[in-house]
């Protein structure tokens, strides 16, 4: 019997934690779940954070906004309009339009959650003009596989305080700890700039794959995906595709839905680094990191 | 001793080493001048083999190393360990690779900030981050620090700017992270290292991004009656949400410095000055000045002047890029803090500045990044005189702790050294710290990179103070 636990509160999450020996974290259907390497498995338990929701603190003179995070974006999102600001994901733009961006919209994760979207740090087509979740998170709070709670980073826009420990959570995809706040800056809507992207499809469905290349390799990448193109972005010079076994250009990354361990590539170096912080904060294995990334567990 | 010096020399060619008294106690401290500490020997790689090299026979015989670029760092950052080899970039200058249309450059880390924005100057295209030190800093001192500058506001710190990075771990192996296409999958390695201090191995050569040059610039300089006045008008400034290019503050202890040392005048009765500018197309740029402007009035300047072209925008700058030098006609000392606080919080803070100044009878002057909250209360003092250090020390002790209260930072870009090492647990818990001591040593397992930095109470340092450091704190 599969385990699905939803806490509201972080002690809950570092009870669930500290008693739990593999636990996986997040909606095991969610619309990014593709995207993940890693598969449910029955000795799992399921730590869905859909109870962790709240904006705890905003600041639109500072723009700065603590909030927890299982809040769905679209909630941050309405939240912060009212006040005039807004985190920059395509999707404030796809909202008002058709469906078919609203389905890009989808891509860039708009119905997931604030920590979800931040530990899954997929493209987005606003990231030449506006960075993304690397550059937006100023800190976060944790919960470590030891059950014990951290803070990284502060509320202050610039720091330079220590390590940036919070920027090794974004992408991490949960292998490192579970976040259960996220301390984020805000963008102002009435500086929110035009997206160039362009949605070339409607049928957007997994697999999909998601490449970015050389500014100077893009217009073939577009045309080398053909009628698989879904979408593209000129700015970061990012495709969205249905393309498998898209060509490929030098010095590009990709990144895929579907395919398991195959969705993720990396380097020699990248893999041996990460495994090595990923030992350092996971040792016994909790958060999934070599099913997620194909990081051993333990030490050889 | 000598031994170290044979036998780097050996590996390196005899010219690549320097051991004679003057440069060891030319390298014993970096604009950290407070501590010193003399290393073994400097050595002066060429390229990344030679780095490694040096790393390689550091960890076969236990000794400590130190990376150090231009050694303007104001944190003790490049402070070597007593008696260790102080690696320097000086030698590795180059521009390796120039990919315009791209927008990238792959150069070595001892190439100074400056001559990277000129190696592309001619293709309209620039280096970002813009420490007042970029005319002597160098790539790899700004990577180690993460380093900001006027233009962050808008633009973001360096870790914003750098694409990948060619290092020497701290076991002497060569890796390289991220590439010339950002936002790959896996974790964000590059921006850990980006701000690590030189704690997690030797950067030799990173890609950095270009940053096309603004189509249109405008520069004004603001004169304020008041600090508060001006205060309120930064906050409203970043309230309305207008992101200028820079927004920089002055009050008048830089002001009659810099009056004595460059000759600039401003209105009678000018007690803090603002510097704004507005960079894009003509049109956002005309808007936001507009903008501003309108803040400025509201808020009871006294005066603002428009720069009429670059001669004069240059002139206007003046004061910002130079003011802490000036502070030398001011007094023999100063010590300049590097506190954050969020924006809204200015007025308040500022006012908490001057009078904690009062109280411990010091003299203060700021000059800052006032747009992201960045503080730079820089306190003149004769440090002659033990009881004065004495008040400056507990003057800005509590000025770090208010930034904390108001929940900002103990450093915004000096970075934390050893200067700020105490005062890391003001701002982080026993739990904060761990998950800090555990990634780091997830990369530098060892206790030979550039030692005893940045974490406080490391049970090496001990051992270290008692071996390699053996100054006075």
């Amino acid at each position: 019997m599969v385990a699905e636990v939803v806490p509201t509160s972080t002690l809950e999450v570092v009870e669930i934690v500290r008693s739990s020996s593999r636990l996986w974290i997040g909606n095991p259907s969610g619309p990014k779940t593709p995207f993940r390497c890693a598969r449910r498995q029955p000795e799992d338990t399921v730590l869905r954070l859909e109870g962790l929701t709240g904006i705890v603190e905003f600041s639109d003179a500072d723009q700065v906004v603590v909030v927890k995070a299982g809040t769905r974006i679209a909630e941050l999102q309405l939240a912060l309009v009212e006040r005039g600001h807004c985190l920059p994901l395509f999707g404030k733009v796809a909202a008002e339009r058709d469906s078919a961006l609203s389905t890009a919209a989808l891509l860039a994760g708009l119905p997931g959650s604030v920590g979800g979207s931040l530990s899954m740090n997929l493209p987005h087509a606003l990231q030449a003009q506006c960075g993304s979740w690397r550059d937006w998170v100023l800190g976060l709070t944790v919960v470590r596989a030891d059950g014990t709670i951290a803070k990284g980073g502060s509320k202050a826009v610039k720091n330079v305080a220590g390590y940036d420990v919070q920027k090794m959570f974004v992408g991490a995809r949960g292998s490192l700890g579970v976040v259960v706040e996220v301390i984020l800056r805000t963008f102002p809507i009435r500086a929110f700039p035009n997206s160039v992207a362009t949605i070339d499809s409607d049928d957007f469905g997994h697999p999909i794959t998601i490449q970015r290349t050389l500014h100077t390799d893009f217009r073939t990448a577009r045309s080398a995906a053909g009628k698989q193109l879904l979408a593209s972005d000129a700015g970061s010079s990012t495709l969205w595709s249905s393309a498998a076994h898209p060509e490929r250009f030098a010095h590009d990354w990709i990144l895929q839905s579907g395919r398991g361990l195959e969705n993720v590539e990396l380097g020699v170096t990248q893999r041996l680094w990460m495994g090595n912080a990923r030992r350092a904060l996971d040792p016994l294995g909790k958060f999934l990191g070599d099913r997620e990334f194909e990081m051993s567990p333990t030490v050889d | 001793m000598s031994d170290m010096v044979e036998e780097l020399a050996a590996i390196l060619g005899p010219d690549r080493v320097m051991s004679d008294d003057a440069a060891l106690r030319a390298y014993d401290c970096d604009a950290y001048a407070v501590d010193r500490s003399r290393p073994g020997c400097i050595v002066l790689p060429e390229s990344t083999a030679q780095v490694a090299a040096v790393v390689q026979w550091c960890c076969a015989t236990g000794t400590p190393f130190t990376p150090r670029g231009a050694g303007t760092g104001l944190s003790g950052g490049a402070l070597p360990a007593l008696g260790g080899v102080l690696v320097s970039t000086k030698r590795m200058t180059r521009v390796l690779e120039i990919d315009v249309e791209n927008r990238c450059l792959l150069a070595q880390t001892g190439a100074v900030n400056k001559r990277l924005t000129d190696a592309v100057a001619d293709h309209g295209l620039h280096f970002a981050p813009d420490p007042s030190s970029q005319t002597v800093s160098t790539l790899g001192g700004n990577i180690a620090e993460n380093a900001g500058g006027p233009h962050t506001l808008k633009r973001g710190v360096t870790v914003q700017h750098i694409l990948g990075v060619t290092m020497v771990d701290s076991t002497g192996n060569v890796v390289t992270l991220g590439g010339r296409v950002e936002g790959a999958p896996g974790y964000d390695l590059v921006g850990f290292v980006v701000g690590s201090e030189g704690t997690l191995g030797i950067v030799t050569e990173a890609w950095i991004k270009l940053t096309p040059n603004p189509e249109h610039v405008e520069t004004a300089l603001v004169a304020f009656a008041t600090v508060a006045d001006a205060a309120r008008t930064v906050a409203d400034i970043v309230g309305s949400g207008t992101i200028p290019a820079a927004l920089e503050m002055m009050d008048r202890g830089i002001l009659v410095a810099v009056t004595k040392a460059f000759g600039l005048a401003y209105p009678a009765g000018t007690d803090a000055l603002l510097l704004v500018e507005c960079d894009g197309t003509s049109g956002d740029v005309a808007e936001e000045m507009a903008s501003v402007e309108a803040i400025c009035r509201a808020n009871r300047c006294l005066n603002i002047e428009k720069a009429r072209d670059e001669t004069d925008r240059k002139r206007l700058w003046k004061a910002r890029k130079q003011g802490i030098g000036a502070m030398g006609r001011i007094a023999p000392s100063i010590v300049t803090h590097d506190g954050v606080i969020p924006r809204s919080k200015l007025p308040e803070v500022l006012e908490a500045v001057y009078a904690t100044a009062a109280k411990h009878r010091v003299g203060v002057a700021n000059l800052f990044h006032a747009g992201d909250g960045n503080l730079h209360p820089c306190f003149y003092f004769d440090d002659r005189d033990p009881d004065q250090v004495r008040r400056v020390v507990e003057a800005g002790e509590e000025i770090m702790r208010l930034c904390i209260a108001v929940g900002g930072s103990i450093s915004g870009e000096h970075g934390i050294g050893v200067e700020k090492m105490d005062l890391m647990s003001l701002m982080f818990s026993e739990e904060d710290l761990r998950l800090q001591r555990d990634l780091k040593r997830a990369f530098n397992p060892g206790d030979l990179c550039n030692p005893c930095k940045v974490l406080p109470n490391q049970k090496s340092c001990v051992e270290h103070q008692k071996r390699w450091r053996g100054t006075a704190w």
